[in-house]
């Protein structure tokens, strides 16, 4: 018999498979693996898609990746991989790649209305660096006289969760040091801006005290507005392993209509929109009610809040609803006593969430019983569904309460969980403080200490950084439509395809004749054919890069192929723009007069050649093996760029319960989860014998106890509970457009479908997005499944083909339409609601009416 | 050319039925995972259907919880190279 390559690779292939799952198989089948890959390159990265961040193997062979697998050394998803991750390698190489930059010109000039061209990039960044000096000029003369909190800026940039984490770095300082704009606001506004203001209201810093351990932890799970199977494969089959090996262990899933984690579910609850504020209440009720409460944590370890109530949609100011509205975007909040909380909550009775939910009583009561329970482990796990809410943060709290109630916090299993979208929403967009409001560390910008302390570490002149908060995503387009906003640099995502509100707000802001729209992308996106100047970009493993997913974890990467034509990395492009400003034209001369050695210097000797970022030679980057790797942004400028960005960003948060390890320790790691102190990492936060933190703020605390440390100077570390109540959604379907509009995701595209979509493979898996409807709603509209039809809302409307069977089955009253697909773009149904405290649109309800196309 | 290998997580109750269903696809060869309802599974091209189009087929076969990739060649052919003998 003889055997090829082929059965080679393929004994490999069950080989991990086999060990992934923990199953033993006949020797035979696996035998040939034991003699190693001769000739392919293996090395780790993490992976380019959602906020779980798995490991995954790359092989490389003669340049070329020619495999991959699900890392088995990687604690996060232990050698499996999700149907995404067969297409990694793939989505570097779509044939409609951008190679060059391109511009918009009319007879050889820059013209908003001529056709692209390709420019070099030379031209490409001077014709920009032009643009964005006269914007400079302008704000410039509009601040004079004002005070450091009062600034404005006609520049803005928009990023993103997937940028790595010094990317993030190098932008927050170009806009917020360099260019003095605090205009900077990431994607990551629109996923998960609502949890991180729950997580500061209720806790005072960011991000989950749980990690991924609780999936084997935890009893229960319950799943609100989370489609796991879909969006995070790998964390659902973690889950499905324990449901299906753990005596006793149930799995609740709710949301507004069915999908697929509801094959698993043991209590599965289809309710109406926006009363999962109601339900929440009515369980925190049902614990009060039954004194299910676990007195002691209360009285130790939490504090009772109530919040400003009719708090309107962060729509336009002129909206109706924002006139109407009692108290607009407020969200100070006000001590109250147990007593005046449980009464707050006492409307909520079993009815009347049964009432207004539409979820049988019974559901609802098990639900409730297995959070009162306090000898089950619960893990909440939540997404979009609480995050692009109106009310996200009232109801991302509203979570918080029931585990705090009970006391089900900050150990293995006891875990209210924030999931994200985007494979570095955590470890750059939130960490790294690339909000509009935000510096690094959880600093914010409105006040002076951290501006300080900033300004410091960047060597600064006091007064610098702009104190007043800068324009949010959806606040961007609405000024770029209103004139405020003159340029507009947009990388790593797709805005015009994400944001609410195509026809009315994004489309008009972007084609304003006074802006100017540079778009960073590897594809020709929707979002670059709305833009007036495209700069082709490195993509993934095309570049060193770092990534923070969802548990606090920090993971890198090194370079293992490069970047195709003349593409260069968002990284090389931030920094070569700074090289285009002199100081004087950023800077009004009483700033510069503070530190009169920056006169005459480059915004980029500034920036990153100030002693700490290009304080690395450059090196031969190597793996363990001897392998060497290449790195372009380093041979470029002369230095270990990666490497300086990250510890001077490290800096911001070492000692500070934000601490990062040393920069190499991470190529080592299978990533590591923050706080590391000592080379250690904290699986459980707030709790002692898991968190460093938690014995320095709190010293004579009893061991294994509770401290949440990030309220220490403000109620003495306490959690905060917050009441709120339930109040309805901004635009609910009436009698001209009678249906909930629901958008979100499909398994097979990843977001706006800029990679997914050129990967022939799961093009053809699901070519177009289709409009999901409940059978009785499609015969009401003499609607046929297959057929096409028009959605409509006040905004605009899209044609799709009618599904009344399929993975999503929806109530009647509710349609569901994925966003992936640039041809049927369904935020031009949207509206740009947002949650008045958080500023994340809700794209989970608007009203719109369906009829034959 | 594509060879994958996939674990499909079923319930174990429903396993060999599982196992069945996924043998109807051409290319799909099941190597195991008895009495565990995680089933071992390699998926290669299969004529006109690459390895991916059936994968992803996978999600919908009924009973079928989760299934998950684990290991992806999509390299050159490499049926021709002998690498060893065995007689």
């Amino acid at each position: 018999m003889k055997l090829t390559r082929r059965d080679f690779v393929k004994s490999n292939a069950i080989a991990a498979a086999a060990a992934a799952a923990g199953v033993t198989l006949p020797a035979g089948k696996t035998l040939l693996a034991a003699d190693g890959d001769a000739g392919i390159r293996w090395d780790k990265a993490a992976c380019r898609y959602c906020g779980t961040g798995c490991s995954v193997l790359i092989g490389e062979k003669d340049g070329k990746v020619v495999a991959s697998q699900g890392d088995p050394d990687a604690p996060v998803n232990k050698g499996l991989n999700c149907i995404k991750g067969y297409f990694l390698p793939k989505i570097l190489y779509g044939k409609d790649r951008l190679t060059q930059p391109l511009l918009r010109k009319k007879n050889g000039q820059f013209d908003k209305e001529g056709e692209f061209e390709p420019v070099s990039w030379d031209e490409a960044l001077d014709t920009m660096a032009e643009k964005w000096k006269s914007s400079l000029k302008r704000s410039m003369e509009e601040n004079k006289g004002k005070p450091v909190d009062q600034l404005t800026s006609r520049v803005a940039m928009f990023g993103s969760g997937q940028w790595t984490v010094w990317e993030g770095y190098a932008a927050a300082k170009l806009m917020k040091a360099g260019f003095r704009s605090n205009n900077l606001d990431p994607n990551a506004r629109h996923c998960m801006a609502s949890a991180v203001g729950a997580f500061i209201r209720g806790f005072g810093i960011d991000e989950p005290m749980g990690c991924y351990d609780d999936l084997e932890h935890a009893d229960v799970f319950v799943l609100w507005g989370a489609n796991m199977a879909e969006m995070h494969p790998i964390l659902w089959s973690r889950l499905t392993d324990t449901r299906l090996t753990k005596e006793g262990c149930e799995v609740h899933v709710l949301s507004t209509y069915e999908h697929r984690c509801f094959e698993l579910a043991d209590n599965g609850m289809v309710f109406t929109p926006q009363t999962d504020l109601a339900i929440l209440n009515y369980i925190a009720n049902y614990i009060i009610q039954n004194k299910a409460y676990n007195q002691s944590f209360i009285d130790q370890h939490v504090q009772f809040n109530k919040t400003p109530t009719d708090i309107g949609y962060g729509l336009r100011p002129e909206d109706p609803r924002e006139k109407a509205a009692k108290n607009p975007g407020k969200g100070k909040l006000s001590k109250i006593s147990f007593q005046e909380y449980a009464k707050s909550v006492e409307p909520y009775t079993l009815d009347k969430a049964a009432e207004l939910s539409g979820v049988p009583k019974e559901k609802l009561e098990r639900l409730a019983k297995v959070y009162a329970d306090p000898n089950k482990k619960v893990t909440s796990f939540w997404t979009m569904g609480f995050n692009q809410h109106t009310r996200g943060v009232w109801v991302n709290g509203l979570c918080y309460n029931v585990h705090l109630l009970m006391g089900k916090i900050s150990e293995p299993g006891n875990s209210p969980f924030s999931l994200t979208g985007q494979p570095s929403a955590c470890g750059t967009a939130r960490e790294v403080g690339t909000f509009c409001h935000r510096l690094p560390a959880d600093l914010v910008v409105a006040k002076k200490p951290h501006r300080d302390i900033a300004e410091k570490i960047w060597k600064l002149p006091e007064g610098t950084i702009p104190g007043k908060v800068g324009y949010h995503a959806v606040l961007m387009h609405r000024m770029m439509k209103d004139g405020k906003v003159d340029c507009y640099w947009q990388q790593c995502n797709n805005n015009m395809q994400a944001a609410a509100n195509t026809n009315v707000e994004s489309y008009p802001g972007w084609r304003n004749p006074n802006c100017f729209v540079t778009v960073t992308d590897p594809y020709p996106t929707v979002s670059a054919q709305a833009a007036d100047l495209v700069l082709p970009t490195a993509m993934w493993i095309e570049k060193e890069g770092a990534y923070g997913n969802a548990e606090r974890r920090t993971q890198f990467w090194r370079q293992q192929v490069s970047a195709p034509g003349e593409a260069k990395s968002d990284l090389w492009q931030t920094m070569e723009f700074a090289k285009r400003f002199q100081m004087e034209e950023v800077w009004p001369a009483e700033l510069l007069d503070k530190m009169p050695e920056y006169k005459g210097k480059s915004l980029y000797e500034v920036l990153y050649e100030n002693g700490e970022v290009n304080k690395f030679p450059q090196q031969q980057v190597t793996d363990s093996d001897g392998n060497a790797y290449s790195n372009d942004e380093m041979e470029h400028f002369g230095f270990y760029v990666q490497k300086g960005l990250f510890e001077e960003y490290a800096s911001f948060g070492r000692g500070h319960a934000h601490d990062l390890a040393p920069f190499d320790d991470y190529h080592k790691a299978r990533g590591l989860r923050w706080p590391v102190v000592d080379g250690k990492e904290t699986l459980w936060r707030f709790r002692e014998g898991y968190d460093p933190y938690v014995a320095k703020n709190n010293p004579d605390g009893a061991k294994g106890d509770v401290f949440f440390y990030g309220n220490k100077a403000k109620n003495g570390g306490r959690a905060n509970i917050i009441t709120a109540p339930y109040e309805p959604a901004a635009e609910p379907p009436d009698e001209d457009y009678p249906l909930w509009l629901c958008t979100g995701r499909v398994l097979e595209h990843w977001h706006s479908g800029s990679m997914t979509r050129r990967v022939p493979e799961l093009y053809r898996a699901v070519p177009d997005a289709v409009v999901f409807i409940h059978k009785k709603d499609a015969k009401k509209h003499k609607l046929r499944n297959g057929q096409m039809a028009k959605i409509a809302s006040r905004r605009g409307e899209i044609v799709c083909r009618v599904e009344t069977r399929g993975r999503n089955r929806v109530p009647e009253g509710l349609v569901f339409i994925p966003w992936f697909d640039a041809s049927r773009l369904v935020n031009k149904l949207t509206l740009d609601q947002t949650d008045p405290l958080s500023k994340e649109t809700d794209y989970k309800k608007c009203a719109v009416k369906i009829s034959k196309a | 050319m594509n060879i994958c290998s996939v674990v499909v997580h079923a319930k174990p109750e429903k396993r060999d039925l599982v196992q069945t269903r996924l043998e109807e696809f051409p290319g799909v060869e099941v190597h195991g995972g008895e009495g565990t309802g995680k089933l071992i599974v390699t998926v290669e091209d299969a004529g006109d259907r690459s390895a991916a189009d059936t994968m992803m087929a996978f999600n919908s076969v009924e009973d079928v919880i989760s299934s998950i990739l684990i290991y992806h060649y999509g390299g050159d052919d490499l049926d021709e190279e002998v690498i060893r003998e065995i007689n």
